[in-house]
């Protein structure tokens, strides 16, 4: 994915797939739930 | 001439065409004007305009619906056809559509009033919607361009 997806997921502005969110947890050593959450 | 990582080449192009594509929108349908300024009768050049635009209109239709790029190398194609493109393109064809369909009926029921040929009414529908869904994409990715 470009600079572009990487940005717009993080400012809110996209809502990446869960597949994509996973790669994204991966690829930061993080769980997914540490990255994407449902506000209250 | 400097060595370019795929990242970075992807970075550079997704910007261009953030540029480009709301330009050759307006280009797409500022022709329009100009063919129905003087409609195509049996010329060589009449036939040929209505050829050009076929072309020009299977062509853009063609890289909205694939991505385009087709000349780059796949990864580098992959990269710039992301989810995030890949999303804003669906949202295009999908504004595309709604357009072409409002065209439509706009032009059903303005038919009884002002007869049109069906070249024309063809011409129109066609071009509401490529030329809608390419300034929507335009538009799409012109806003995330800034956000990053």
């Amino acid at each position: 994915m470009t600079r572009k997806t990487v940005n717009t997921v993080e400012n809110g502005v996209f809502v990446p797939s869960a597949l994509l969110a996973m790669k994204l947890a991966c690829a930061l050593k993080e769980p997914v739930e540490a990255l994407f959450w449902i506000e209250d | 001439m400097v060595e370019r990582t795929i990242s970075e080449q992807a970075e550079r192009l997704s910007h261009r065409r953030a540029r480009m594509v709301v330009v050759l929108a307006i280009f797409y349908l500022a022709q329009q004007v100009s063919f129905f300024a003087s409609p195509p009768g049996d010329r060589l050049v009449d036939h040929f305009k209505i050829g050009a635009w076929a072309v020009m209109s299977a062509v853009l239709l063609a890289a909205l619906v694939t991505g385009g790029f087709w000349r780059r190398k796949p990864e580098l194609r992959a990269m710039l056809n992301d989810e995030l493109s890949r999303a804003h393109r669906a949202d295009a064809i999908a504004t595309g559509f709604v357009l072409s369909m409002l065209s439509g009926i706009v032009l059903y029921v303005l038919g009884t009033a002002f007869p049109m040929s069906d070249r024309e009414v063809i011409h129109l529908i066609v071009s509401a919607g490529i030329g809608g869904a390419l300034i929507r994409f335009g538009m799409l990715d012109r806003r995330d361009d800034r956000i990053g």
